[in-house]
């Protein structure tokens, strides 16, 4: 594609560079080459392409932090530095490089660092947990084309999970800059258009000018709820080209974001319907973005003692508050007149009984309404079904639940008259007797197998517990899904604060565990926080270099391994398969189990230079384990302590 | 629910499952290897102890009608129906039999990690 801006004198010279450098055959190996070998020592810029040496001829290559911007790609990173990102976790590849060597060089690699990652699918995992931890945009480069294929499922985890992340996809526009045969595979003409069924939005600018309009609006889309992951592509040449009149280019002014909120009118009926309510049920999926929103709902929760059934993707509210009632969840539901679900990934399977083929049961009792307020539907696509099915509810509020409920508590407060303040007060001793019998339930039935080899998962979440809760904590990732390790944690361990939990994967892609945890740990990192994740065996695997990135930067972050030695929940569903069909289940070990040989997790990792012990399967060994482990982390390293467990 | 449903069916099906099941004396090592090689564990645990997977069975397990009418009529979205293809009988017995011979667990006020636990965080 010809582009009228080619007509630029340097441009032409620089391009000139290029074509020279891919007819040599020593150009068109080298950038494979300067990619396979070992890292260099931390946070050192990587060798520049042959593309690059070429180009810089023809002016100074910046060595010296503090310089002023000379290229397209220095401008960039000042369009990065406005709209606050401070790190790109990124696998490097040559698509990008001009880019990558102004962070690293211009931006002396601060605000952004460049975080060294081993796959595209960790680059997004990492930005993805980071993200939520520290409340802000993450980013990645990635090559265009293949970088973008192995980035996509993580991406899409990013988007079922509301979290933004913003990808720089490295993209060679115009053809004929393409010297060599890899170039013409590494380039694509519409990149995006591969993980455009779960972004929000994206743009590929062909001038400085537009990239800077690029970055800012795609910054805006990515953090306004919904949030979303957007990409943009980011050409090469432009990286590349002699940076001339620098003061001609504008960074665009940055907006606060408004979120969408529910309208007055709504909210209040929404008020009414909740005060009225004689046994009101409070849901929350993806609703507390900030530590505000916890609040927020503590306040709501409390003016009408409403039960609260915390469904996990966020710590939405205490699991110490005597409304949080999800123990017993599903009575609740059962006997609610008023159900609000607040941000919930699937409203209808909040409320309704799954029947194959067939419309399904309403779990709630007749004449109950159930009321929505989700942005939801504003991030609604129609390819991928994660919008899940269609609710059919008494009143849908199209809006950010957070952002919603400081009206929705007003609109409370003004509806409560004395009688119904009365009514609403006598509620809360039964939450209270209900709140604690439930903890005291988990109590006695944690110690079911206690002393049982392979280790129960009760145990280890216990022992882990038991070395963390004095300090300032954070269960950064457990992978898909809590229940896999019997949602221990949830049921005793003491969750207060909004950073303690960040929810899970949000696609139920595997491979998200560990580098979003290596991400979130990042975020923590200068803290103090003592940052935990709880790692499946299975999910490990997809993405071990992770832990190298964690090693690497030196990132605090214990690994305790959930190593049942097997993909268990799909080990459950052959078995089930094999079990209805009569076929015996000897069998439906085969492709299930990561038992022969088994994996020894504690050197994997300590092959990485990270501080690991275990196969720990005798649960007396664990204690003294998980204290030396967390000694390490305390100093601000990255340990894993190896559990050979029960399946859940 | 489930438990209920199950245990009131159980009475009806008594003498069918009593008369297969009395072929063979329950053993209780048979029963744990049963309860392991068919996959018992995967979903409730080596010792019956449940958790994310499936329910509680032991210490104290359905009454042993009851635990085979659940394991071969289950219509649960979750648990499979085992028929005697799979698991016969005798295997059933034996799995009852392991899952009795699970030791109460231990009180958790005899667990010194477990003993100062309470539902808000004391404050330090
Ligand atoms: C794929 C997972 C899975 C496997 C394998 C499995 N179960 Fe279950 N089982 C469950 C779940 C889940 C429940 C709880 C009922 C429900 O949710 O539908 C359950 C319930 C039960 C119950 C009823 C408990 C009660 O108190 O109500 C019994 C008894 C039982 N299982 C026995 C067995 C036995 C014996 C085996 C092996 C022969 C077995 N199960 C294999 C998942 C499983």
């Amino acid at each position: 594609m010809a582009r009228a801006e080619d007509t630029d004198v340097n441009r032409r010279r620089f391009l000139k560079g290029v074509a020279v450098a891919g007819a040599g055959t020593a150009a068109a190996v080298l950038p494979q080459v300067a990619q396979a070998q070992p890292a260099p020592a931390a946070q050192k810029a990587a060798s520049p392409t042959a593309a690059q040496r070429t180009a810089e001829t023809s002016k100074p290559v910046p060595t010296e932090p503090g310089l002023a911007p000379s290229c397209g790609s220095d401008f960039m990173v000042d369009v990065m530095k406005a709209v606050g990102i401070d790190y790109v976790f990124s696998n490097t590849a040559q698509s990008f490089a001009p880019l990558q060597e102004s962070v690293v060089n211009y931006a002396n690699n601060q605000a952004p660092e460049f975080i060294t990652c081993m796959h595209e699918e960790s680059s997004v995992g990492m930005a993805h947990g980071y993200a939520k931890a520290s409340g802000k945009a993450a980013a990645i480069f990635c090559h265009a084309t293949v970088g973008t294929q192995h980035a996509a499922m993580a991406i899409y985890n990013a988007y079922c999970d509301r979290v933004p992340v913003i990808a720089f996809l490295g993209n060679q526009i115009d053809a004929t800059t393409r010297g060599n045969a890899t170039e013409w595979r590494h380039a694509a003409q519409d990149p995006a258009a591969f993980v455009r069924d779960f972004t929000k939005w994206d743009d590929q600018p062909i001038t400085l000018q537009h990239f800077a309009e690029s970055l800012v609006r795609g910054h805006q889309m990515a953090m306004t709820p919904p949030m979303s992951p957007v990409c943009i592509s980011t050409d090469f040449v432009l990286q590349s080209e002699p940076l001339h009149e620098r003061e001609k280019l504008k960074i665009p002014k940055i907006t606060p974001i408004s979120p969408p909120a529910g309208d007055l009118a709504s909210v209040r009926e929404v008020a009414r319907l909740l005060v009225a309510a004689n046994s009101p049920v409070i849901m929350a999926g993806h609703l507390a973005r900030t530590p505000a929103g916890m609040k927020l709902l503590v306040e709501l929760a409390e003016l009408l003692n409403a039960p609260v059934i915390d469904q996990g993707d966020r710590q939405n509210f205490p699991n110490t508050h005597y409304l949080n009632q999800g123990a017993d969840g599903q009575k609740l539901i059962r006997g609610a007149d008023v159900v609000l679900g607040l941000e919930l990934t699937d409203l209808w399977g909040a409320v309704n009984t799954f029947v194959e083929h067939e419309a399904g049961l309403p779990k709630t009792k007749a004449g109950a309404k159930i009321i929505g307020i989700s942005a939801n539907d504003l991030l609604a696509k129609a390819n991928y079904q994660s919008f899940q099915r269609y609710p059919g509810v008494d009143m849908m509020i199209v809006g950010d639940g957070e952002a919603t409920l400081p009206l929705l508590i007003e609109s409370v407060k003004s509806a409560l008259t004395a009688d119904r303040k009365n009514v609403i007060a006598a509620r809360a001793d039964g939450f209270r007797k209900a709140h604690a019998a439930a903890y005291e339930a988990s109590r006695q039935a944690v110690t079911l197998g206690w002393d049982a080899s392979p280790i129960s998962t009760g145990r280890m979440c216990m022992e882990l517990y038991e070395q963390i809760k004095n300090d300032d904590w954070a269960l950064v990732s457990v992978g898909s899904s809590e229940s896999f390790m019997g949602n221990w944690p949830h049921r005793l361990w003491h969750f207060e604060h909004h950073h303690q939990y960040l929810g899970v994967s949000g696609g139920g892609g595997v491979g998200y565990g560990l580098p979003a945890a290596v991400g979130a740990a990042l975020a923590n990192k200068g803290t103090g926080r003592i940052s935990v994740n709880l790692q499946c065996d299975g999910d490990f695997m997809y993405a071990p270099g992770a832990l190298w990135t964690a090693a690497h930067h030196r990132i605090p972050l214990l690994t305790v391994m959930h190593n049942n030695r097997a993909y268990a929940q799909e080990t459950m569903w052959v078995q089930h398969a094999a079990t209805k069909r009569g076929r015996g289940v000897d069998r439906t070990k085969i492709g299930t189990e990561i038992n022969d040989p088994p994996i020894d997790f504690a050197k994997l990792a300590q092959s990485f230079g990270v501080y690991a012990e275990g196969p720990i399967a005798d649960p007396a060994k664990l204690g003294p384990a998980l204290q030396r482990a967390v000694a390490v982390v305390r100093k601000g390293l990255p340990a894993l302590v190896d559990v050979v467990t029960q399946m859940r | 629910m489930y438990r209920i449903a199950y245990i009131v069916a159980a009475a009806a099906l008594v003498v069918t499952t009593a008369a297969s099941a009395a072929d063979r004396a329950p053993s209780v090592a048979r029963g744990k290897a049963t309860y392991l090689r068919v996959g018992c564990f995967e979903c409730h645990g080596t010792q019956g102890q449940g958790g994310g997977g499936g329910a509680t069975l032991a210490p104290n397990p359905l009454p042993e009608e009851a635990l085979s009418n659940f394991v071969r009529n289950t219509t649960s979205f979750r648990m499979p129906a085992y028929s005697p293809a799979v698991l016969t009988d005798g295997d059933l017995a034996d799995i009852h039999a392991y899952l009795s011979s699970i030791p109460k667990a231990p009180s958790p006020d005899s667990i010194a990690i477990l003993k100062n636990l309470t539902p808000t965080k004391p404050t330090k």
